[in-house]
């Protein structure tokens, strides 16, 4: 913390990259689903970290501040990959689903497919705060501080996914 | 929730190459350095000292220097040395046949009447 405070510097970096880097490589997977597209997003979210790093004053957390540039800059991809690749015509629920059927680091597992699958039809925001709330087993608070939203608007967006993927895979 | 957790629990259905977290740092770490060179040579000069640098700047022109001297000394220690072995034989020689071309009046005009006679010799035989 202190060399970080001190200015950029090659030694801290190195650090906050091993010590966040598997944390912020899932949470970008989690919304772009493709291993390949998350890899490039976290190499530009860490790029976007240096270059910002030397104006972080910690007037937040350094870890949520991680999380939003690199939570922005997936959902950037995932909308700037819908318009290039399918010029807006198709749903990025729809886009994902494709992605999550192609993508060659899939594992077997069928309920966690599933249960992917029915967070496809979630809108964006729905999805990111079902995400964040249920695998990564963030406070409301904290997903309030990180999305810079009310805690009551996660607490409620949050249910209305969780009924809403409930009644989806309630026949399945 | 409890439904959905109890039912599908929180295992995610994504996978990553083998490997991939290990290597994951310095792959980044690549990634940054190329995208901003700038950065990190400027980080690059906190390691050494104004003097190694000074020197690390310094060492391909001293090696070129080292070499010509080397190559210039190698040419007056053979190059020259048989030069003046050269010069040294040529006077050796120069003095030997100076005693020799001293030529006595007898010589010369022996030489002459010998070559005096070849000539009518040659003369006549071509009548």
């Amino acid at each position: 913390m202190r060399l970080i405070s001190e200015g950029r510097s090659e030694t801290a970096f190195r650090l906050i990259v091993s010590q966040y880097g598997e944390q912020l490589y899932w949470r970008i997977r989690k919304i772009v689903v493709s291993h390949e597209d998350s890899n490039d997003v976290l190499q530009n979210v860490y790029v976007k970290i240096w270059r910002g790093l030397g104006a972080f004053r910690f007037e937040s957390k350094l870890s949520t501040w991680m999380h939003r540039i690199a939570t922005n800059e997936a959902l950037n991809f995932i909308n700037e990959k819908r318009r290039k690749v399918y010029g807006n015509q198709v749903e990025i629920g729809e886009m994902l689903a494709n992605t999550l059927e192609s993508d060659v680091y899939i594992n077997g597992n069928e309920m966690a497919k599933k249960l992917q699958m029915a967070l496809f039809t979630l809108s964006e925001r729905q999805r990111l705060i079902f995400n964040m709330r249920y695998f990564e087993d963030m406070t409301n608070e904290a997903v309030a501080e990180e999305l810079g939203v009310a805690v009551g608007t996660i607490k409620a967006t949050y249910h209305q996914a969780v009924k809403k993927i409930e009644e989806l895979l309630k026949d399945r | 929730m409890e439904k959905l957790e109890k039912r599908y629990g929180k295992q995610l259905p994504f996978e990553v190459p083998a490997g991939y977290f290990d290597e994951l740092t310095e792959n980044i770490m690549y990634s940054v350095r190329s995208s901003c060179p700038e950065d990190f040579n400027m980080v690059q000069p906190a390691k050494y000292g104004k003097f190694q640098l000074y020197l690390q700047r310094c060492l391909p022109y001293v090696s070129m220097a080292a070499i010509v001297t080397f190559v210039v000394i190698m040419m007056q220690v053979f190059v020259v040395k048989s030069y003046d072995k050269d010069i040294a034989e040529v006077a050796v020689f120069d003095f030997d046949s100076n005693s020799e071309m001293e030529i006595t009046d007898e010589e010369i005009i022996e030489y002459l009447s010998n070559s005096v006679y070849d000539v009518e010799s040659f003369l006549a035989s071509m009548q």
